[in-house]
């Protein structure tokens, strides 16, 4: 197998001694800054984004013995540990257990233009806060699917749900957000 | 699509290529530090002491139970005085006390 700097290493490289840091190193070189953003998406603070998506790399190295799948679900995994962590950040924003991820979510929107640079695209922030409005099944799905373009097979992987499942929280986000955006406009 | 297409997959924030340097480096160092805390030479020795060690302590629980057992079942519990050693070796004082302070069952069981 030939590999290049901006191709995922294969499982194999990762599970053999001799290979396995050069092909982590690559595997981060790869996923890096997708994962960076995805999780950004997720948590809006930059912060925090950065700590989260670090200690998914450090667990993706630490617990790779267990990972079962293929080369091809690579990136879902090691998406789905990025995510789990995000959820698990926005769950510990709760002011109480009685407080929906969904709401915590909400409240971040009203972050997302303190988290933008001063001259950030007024659209893009709007747009953002729209994404952070949808329920968190489908914002993730949306995340995945528009801006990481993975596949809907990646996409359950990544979030722990069926392919069909996934399919439909993108049709419910897609038609939410337009709705959204025909009344702003955009 | 056509309208989510105008925004063009772009994000509002900003993030520099140094920051993803140092999250690289960052991971880097930890990951790097995970090896060599499990490095082969400290946990052949380790992973060797450890089976050692824990059949050390199974073995000292053992002994410490048959020890304990053997002195149980070698030891005779003291034997208890009667009541009527008791009540020969009591001071008249301590009997006086005893007779007034059953007065009332003397009187009960008399009536009997």
């Amino acid at each position: 197998m030939t590999t290049t700097h901006n191709t995922l290493p294969a499982c194999s490289e990762l599970r053999d001694e001799a290979t396995r840091n050069e092909a982590f190193d690559r595997l981060v070189g790869v996923l890096l800054r997708p994962i960076y953003w995805h999780v950004r998406r997720l948590v809006v603070e930059h912060d925090e984004a950065e700590e989260i998506t670090q200690e998914a790399f450090v667990r993706a190295f630490e617990q790779f013995d267990r990972f079962r799948g293929g080369d091809g679900e690579l990136r879902a995994w090691v998406y789905r540990i990025a995510t789990n962590l995000s959820i698990s950040a926005l769950r510990r924003r709760r002011r109480s257990i009685f407080t929906s991820i969904d709401r915590v979510s909400r409240e971040l929107s009203d972050r997302v233009a303190d988290c933008s640079p001063p001259d950030a695209d007024e659209r893009l922030i709007e747009f953002q806060r729209a994404v952070l409005e949808l329920p968190t099944k489908q914002r993730l799905v949306f995340n995945l699917r528009y801006y990481d373009e993975l596949s809907y097979a990646q996409i359950a992987t990544a979030t722990g749900q069926s392919e069909q499942a996934a399919k439909t929280c993108y049709h419910y986000a897609v038609k939410r957000l337009k709705e959204q955006l025909n009344d702003w406009q955009i | 699509m056509s309208t989510l297409n105008r925004i063009d997959r772009r994000l509002p924030y900003h993030t520099s290529d140094a920051d993803f340097e140092v999250m690289a480096e960052r991971i880097r160092l930890r990951t790097t530090a995970r090896v060599e805390a499990t490095a082969p030479s400290t946990s052949s020795v380790q992973s060797a002491r450890r089976p050692a060690l824990r059949m050390a302590i199974v073995m000292a629980l053992v002994a410490v139970a048959i020890v304990t057992g053997a002195w149980f079942a070698t030891s005779e519990p003291e034997p208890q005085p009667t009541l009527a050693e008791l009540l020969a070796t009591a001071s008249p004082e301590t009997l006086r006390e005893v007779a007034a302070t059953n007065y009332d069952d003397i009187i009960f069981n008399q009536q009997i």
